[in-house]
């Protein structure tokens, strides 16, 4: 039977790993009618069995564990309906916008009991609820989406009539301004929206075409802050419009605020990488009021909402780089609060709020003011949190490196935050995260710098140089893990420069205690560091990969072994002349003279 | 953190939500009713109106659902949500649940 029939448990077992939700909908109790059924089941055995299932999935059966669907239930209901009950109860609830599952399917099962006379009985297994908010979109199918929050708002149908005609002309401009990728037409055509007798209907358009406009100049050239100020102005007074108290603007709120914060972090982003037109572009943004926007969106639906919450911390982090007095302007208004709450709100996953909320509270605390404030209201026992909770459950790498990526910044700081990531197990949930998620690249870099940072001198954290003499607690404080996940850490990403330079800083930092050195030569670390540079290409761009390899290598006279050594003069003849590196050429000739000694 | 999605679905816009419906009508002659395929079908396009990416599999051999999960398996982002939907044959098999996709009637 089971070369021709799937395993339930194979389904959860190839798909939960990377879902951060797994559902399985089985309509297939019915009377056994194949010859290997009913020889498989036991006499007394019919339908499916109750099972339990991994954590973040969830199993739907169309009726109870030993029982069968009742032919007439199969059939449909009077009208004929062409599906099954089961079928028709899960459509009618589960894909409601913003319907979390386990709610739906409570009501759907009362339609089937219902539907069935009480015959058939949804039953479910669920291990969602242990890990996501009731109120996050994690749960829902459908997310919040545009046109499903309109159900108590009345207008009679004269006014009906006035909004559709308004809107078809609105509409049509606005088809026209996106054709001609007129970001000027677009933002007039949005603030005029505003006031205008269709704006429930035509602002939340509005809002996307003018975000999809700025979308699509990014990709292509990028423009100035000119143009950008009108459309700043306009959405800050979309975003008002979606907190308005009428029932007209409450009717598709949600709607509304998520575009207008989705456009607003596009608009910002047309500032493009370079420091200058960024800036212009922050200071148009600030000063039309983006900054209380953004928070304004986060207070009134971060919770309800993990696409508005996203954006909105989008808006935020974009606000904030490099930029002082955005950081000081959101700092005042409770924005680190806000931001702690949304990250803590849709902590579980690697979902989209959870992920910028950590990001733009790493952008925040490279400021001095919004660090300490972080740092008092527990950003780091936060983000150590989601570290440790991505390593228990063995997924979630992307918030798990963006938290490693906060508490990176916060460590090279100087001051007390570093201090106090060491006391919280920074250096330990770094160490876990590197050990759970092995083949994460950009996981591995984050949390390498995080181990390095530790147990560098406390006094030039930046520069990670290695502790010495009394300043070597940190690397005391590490344990053998730590060696062991440094030294995988180097095997595994051998295409990733920086992958490998951070690793070979990090162990030079942890070797400086005699245990974990000869826990590393136990491990191996050193040959497989020689192999490593025998292998290299080196260019100048690799020359501080090499710079940290080699100087391990020498320190532990690993030239000796032949291919080194030949490694290390190539490395001299490419980098003696100063075109590449001094460090490696002084390194490798260190290690060569190790070698001559010691020979 | 990248940019925020390409559509206000935000950032969560770049994680697909992926689904496959499998819909078995037909065991060796002897088929069910009314069709376990309408009901897979009302799914997958349920599904699909509301931006699932969706696999539809009607009367298919045991190979062909062993690749679709596959398929979806590797497609499937981390932290995207996945569905299957299953309508036709259960079994138990030393204590497991199975789908069946393929058999011959007693």
């Amino acid at each position: 039977m089971r070369s021709k029939a799937l395993s339930v448990n194979e389904v959860f077992a190839k798909l939960s790993a990377k879902a951060s939700m797994c559902c399985v909908w089985a309509d297939a109790a019915r009377e056994p009618a194949l010859a290997y059924e009913r020889s498989a089941s036991t006499a007394h055995q019919k339908g499916l069995l109750a099972q339990n299932v991994p954590s973040n999935c969830l199993l739907a059966l169309s009726c109870a564990p030993g029982c069968l669907a009742p032919s007439s239930a199969r059939a449909g209901g009077a009208d004929g309906e062409a599906t099954g009950a089961f079928a028709r109860a899960l459509l009618a609830h589960a894909l409601q916008p913003g319907q979390p599952l386990p709610a739906a399917l409570a009501q759907a099962h009362d339609q089937l009991a219902q539907e069935t006379n009480g015959r058939q009985t949804l039953w479910v297994c669920n291990t969602l609820s242990s890990t996501a908010s009731a109120q996050s979109d994690a749960l829902c199918l459908v997310p919040l989406a545009p046109a499903g929050d309109g159900a108590q708002f009345y207008q009679s149908p004269e006014d009906a009539a006035l909004e559709a005609a308004a809107a078809k002309d609105a509409m049509s401009a606005l088809d026209a301004a996106e054709r001609a990728a007129s970001l000027p037409a677009a933002a007039a055509l949005l603030a005029a929206a505003v006031d205008g007798p269709a704006s429930r209907v035509v602002l939340p358009r509005a809002c996307l075409v003018l975000g999809r406009i700025a979308a699509a100049m990014a990709a292509t050239s990028g423009r100035t802050s000119a143009e950008a100020t009108a459309g700043f102005r306009a959405l800050v007074a979309a975003c008002r419009a979606s907190q308005g108290t009428t029932a007209g603007a409450r009717t598709g709120a949600l709607e509304l605020c998520l575009n207008a914060t989705w456009a607003m972090s596009h608009l910002l982003a047309l500032g493009g990488s370079t420091s200058s037109t960024r800036q212009r572009q922050q200071e148009a943004a600030v000063a039309a009021g983006c900054c209380e926007s953004a928070l304004a969106a986060l207070r009134a639906h971060g919770a309800a909402s993990a696409s508005i919450s996203a954006c909105a911390c989008r808006v935020v982090e974009l606000l904030c780089v490099d930029s002082a007095g955005s950081c000081a302007r959101v700092r005042d208004q409770g924005c680190i609060e806000l931001l702690l709450s949304t990250a803590a709100h849709h902590r579980d996953g690697d979902g989209p709020a959870c992920l910028a909320s950590l990001a733009a509270l790493a952008v925040l605390c490279r400021d001095v003011e919004c660090r300490r404030r972080a740092v008092a209201l527990g950003v780091i026992a936060q983000a150590v949190g989601c570290c440790s909770s991505a390593c228990l459950c063995g997924r979630h790498a992307l918030s798990a490196c963006e938290a490693l990526r906060l508490l990176r910044v916060l460590c090279q700081c100087p001051g007390a935050a570093r201090a106090a990531a060491l006391h919280a197990g920074a250096l330990a949930a770094a160490v876990a995260c590197l050990t759970a998620h092995p083949q994460e690249p950009q996981l591995a870099e984050q949390a390498l710098w995080v181990v390095c940072l530790l147990t560098s001198q406390p006094s030039s954290p930046q520069s990670g140089d290695p502790p010495t003499g009394a300043t070597a607690t940190a690397a005391q404080g590490a344990d053998v893990a730590a060696v062991q996940a440094v030294a995988a850490a180097l095997r595994s990403h051998t295409a990733t420069a920086a992958v490998q330079a951070l690793a070979c800083r990090a162990m030079r930092n942890l070797t400086a205690d005699s245990r974990n050195e000869a826990a590393a030569t136990q491990l191996g670390f050193f040959e497989g560091l020689v192999e490593s540079v025998t292998h290299q290409r080196a260019g100048a761009e690799q020359a501080r990969s090499m710079d940290a390899r080699l100087e391990v290598a020498a320190r532990r006279g690993a030239a000796r072994e032949g291919g080194a050594e030949e490694a290390l003069k190539a490395a001299l003849a490419r980098h003696g002349d100063g075109a590449g590196s001094r460090f490696v050429a002084a390194a490798a000739a260190l290690a060569l003279e190790e070698s001559s000694i010691r020979a | 953190m990248g940019a925020a999605g390409s559509t206000p679905g935000g950032a969560s816009a770049h994680l697909i939500s992926r689904a496959l419906c499998i819909g078995v009508n037909d065991y060796n002659g002897v088929s069910l009713s009314p069709a376990p395929a309408q009901d897979a079908r009302a799914v997958a396009e349920a599904l699909g109106s509301c931006g699932w990416d969706v696999c539809l599999l009607l009367q298919p051999s045991a190979a062909d659902v062993n690749r679709a999960l596959s398929n979806l398996e590797n497609a499937l982002q981390t932290g995207a949500k996945a569905l299957v939907f299953f309508a036709g044959h259960g079994g138990v098999l030393n204590g497991d649940n199975y789908f069946i996709i393929e058999g011959a009637c007693a």
